[in-house]
């Protein structure tokens, strides 16, 4: 017993390495990279040049760039996640890699973990920015607090989109396909907070939708500086279901 | 055959896997009798009865065949014969939808895991990550098939030695040419010592001299192991393997030995005949002789213009062997032609082919 999950362990690793490496050599995530840190860089460079004479600031800056930051949560997993399995099932390495005596699970594990990972290197690239100002605000220098669980709250995000952005990848050979098939999921969860303010006249709607939308969970990890018990069980019971749909999907890929 | 490998001695002390030597409840089409006798020493594959179809195509319509211990089996047929289906289920990449699949003891269906523990699978194409380094990739792969940290080197050393690659274990697979690509495709395949090689296709892409090495390389590796490999390729199965599936249609149309599948046409006979004169009307001649089974006409170089003129070469097969030449001959002095060569011709293994998928359909 205790051997096979040995093996599953070395399994799952010796996939998240393989896959992490891929990241590195495929140009996409250097692009997604290069592309996210020149439009926080921008803004960054924006909000201290015109509001960051008084460090009283400091704070409005670091707001200003994680709240335009935060829309990077649509595309990032979907860039990142889409050639997942979309690239194997094209080129056809799927037929190798499952011919190996490993379990779907082993597979979709080992590539969640390092899309995941590499999703927070790219978030991390953000802390350059408040570094910046630490060594260079003083003395205000910035609150650490609200970013710490900005970060907290962005993984459990990041967990759920990037789960998403995996199934959306098993479900199609085009990666094009897959990345629109998960930014459509991502979406749909940006835009209910709309439906709840049309739905304003309905509290329990409102409410329900409300719960359920990214940005609501944002401004109360950044603006609140509070990560809710709720917001995480939300984020992790839906990555356990695309993580098991995926599964299912990677498994039922046998017809192909 | 077998080479008397450690485990043959007594299939039933054997202590491992539980074997299954059940053989196929409906029989083998005729043709495949050598595979029915073969199921008496262990057999590492067993398929029995196996039908696969992709939505309205049907890929598979009813497959048996069994490959014994230290058996090459080459697995012929036309492209769409359902070769390549075949290797992906027996690879437990894919299931069939009825009928029963086992490797090395182990259903495919129940126990995949370990299938794909003691298989080696080289698929069409050779799909490998472009962008991993050979060495690496060994690595990579060496972990999936749960080699321990202390035989992996070791492991990687051999399939590369054998394989003969470690001039090029340190390059990038995507820079690769086909045939070394092909090569890594094997070494990997060889890396988890599996008693099973499953080579889809193995040459196809390869060019002469890569190919003649390639099956070298095959003969080397099959010495030792249980090998079923793909072809379309007559001449390859020839020279490499030990017994021969022909599969068309999804069907298993032969199954035999090479020698026997060659002997059995023994008793029939080509004619190659040099005639001059109409070929419409001399081939319907030939055709019309009992027995014959076929005619090939070739237009000869230099062969003159006019109705009646010209010389053709015509291979005529016969079902029986009888008095080939002679009713040939027959028939070209009854139709007043000029004959001016006549000789019986050794079958190949590719007529032997022709004409067992040509006779089904």
């Amino acid at each position: 017993m205790s051997r096979t999950r040995l093996s599953a362990a070395t399994n799952t690793w010796a996939i998240f390495q393989r896959e992490f490496m891929a990241l590195f050599y495929s140009p996409i995530a250097y692009v997604v990279l290069f592309l996210f840190m020149i439009s926080n860089g921008w803004i960054f460079y924006y909000y201290c040049v015109n509001y960051a004479r008084d460090p009283q600031q400091i704070t409005l800056v670091i707001r200003s760039l994680f709240s335009f930051a935060f829309f990077w949560v649509l595309p990032l997993s979907p860039l990142l996640a889409m050639r997942l399995f979309s690239e194997e099932k094209r080129t056809g390495t799927i037929e190798v890699l499952m011919t190996a005596p490993v379990r779907a699970a082993e597979v979709v594990c080992g590539k969640f973990l390092a899309t995941q990972l590499f999703y927070m290197l790219i978030w991390s690239s953000l802390l350059l920015f408040v570094l910046m100002l630490e060594v260079l605000g003083k003395p205000a220098g910035p609150d650490w607090g609200p970013i710490k669980s900005m970060y907290f709250g962005l993984f459990f995000l990041g967990c759920m989109t990037n789960s998403l952005g995996l199934l959306a990848s098993t479900f199609s050979r085009n990666q094009l396909v897959a990345a629109v098939l998960s930014l459509s999921g991502n979406l749909l969860f940006f835009s209910l907070l709309f439906l709840g303010w049309i739905y304003r006249e309905t509290p329990e709607l409102q409410r329900l939708f409300h719960y359920l939308s990214f940005q609501a969970h944002f401004s109360s990890e950044y603006i609140g500086g509070v990560v809710e018990l709720r917001y995480i069980v939300f984020y992790l019971g839906f990555t356990s279901l695309f993580l098991f749909l995926s599964i299912n999907m990677v498994n039922g890929r046998k017809w192909r | 055959m077998p080479e008397g490998g450690n485990r043959r001695e007594d299939p039933d002390v054997y202590s491992g896997e539980p074997l299954n030597r059940k053989l196929p409840a409906g029989g083998l089409p005729p043709g495949c009798g050598e595979l029915n006798s073969l199921a008496e020493s262990r057999n590492l594959i067993e398929v029995d009865g196996l039908v696969k179809s992709y939505g309205p195509v049907k890929a598979l319509r009813g497959i048996s065949f069994s490959v014994g211990e230290g058996e090459v089996l080459g697995f012929l047929g036309p492209n769409g014969a359902g070769k390549s289906t075949t290797l992906r289920i027996l690879a437990g990449f894919m299931p069939g939808d009825s009928g029963r699949v086992s490797v090395n003891g182990f259903d495919v269906g129940e126990d995949s895991l370990a299938v794909r523990n003691s298989i080696g699978y080289l698929p069409e194409g050779v799909p490998i990550y472009p962008d991993m380094r050979v060495g690496e990739y060994l690595g990579f792969r060496s972990r999936l098939k749960g080699i321990s940290r202390a035989d992996r080197k070791g492991r990687i050393g051999a399939a590369l030695e054998e394989t003969q690659t470690v001039d090029v274990a340190g390059r990038m697979i995507g820079t690769l040419s086909r045939g070394y690509r092909q090569r890594i495709g094997l070494a990997d395949a060889l890396l988890g010592e599996p008693p099973v090689l499953i080579l889809d296709e193995p040459t196809v892409g390869l060019d002469p001299e890569q190919v003649r090495q390639f099956r070298s390389l095959l003969q080397e590796v099959g010495r030792n192991r249980t090998v079923i490999l793909s072809t379309h390729i007559l001449s390859e199965v020839e020279l490499v393997c030990s017994s021969v599936a022909i599969i068309s249609g999804g069907r298993l149309v032969a199954g035999d030995t090479v020698e026997n599948l060659k002997g059995s046409l023994a008793d029939r006979v080509c004619v190659v005949a040099e005639v001059g004169g109409p070929h419409e009307a001399v081939s319907a001649a030939f055709e019309a002789i009992p027995g014959v089974s076929r005619v090939e006409t070739d237009r000869l170089e230099g062969a003159g213009a006019g109705p009646g003129a010209g010389y053709c070469r015509y291979r005529v097969f016969f079902n029986d062997a009888g008095e080939g030449a002679e009713t040939i001959f027959d028939a070209v002095s009854s139709g007043g032609w000029r004959l001016r060569q006549l000789a019986a011709e050794e079958l190949s293994l590719e007529d032997v082919f022709l004409d067992i998928v040509g006779g089904e359909e």
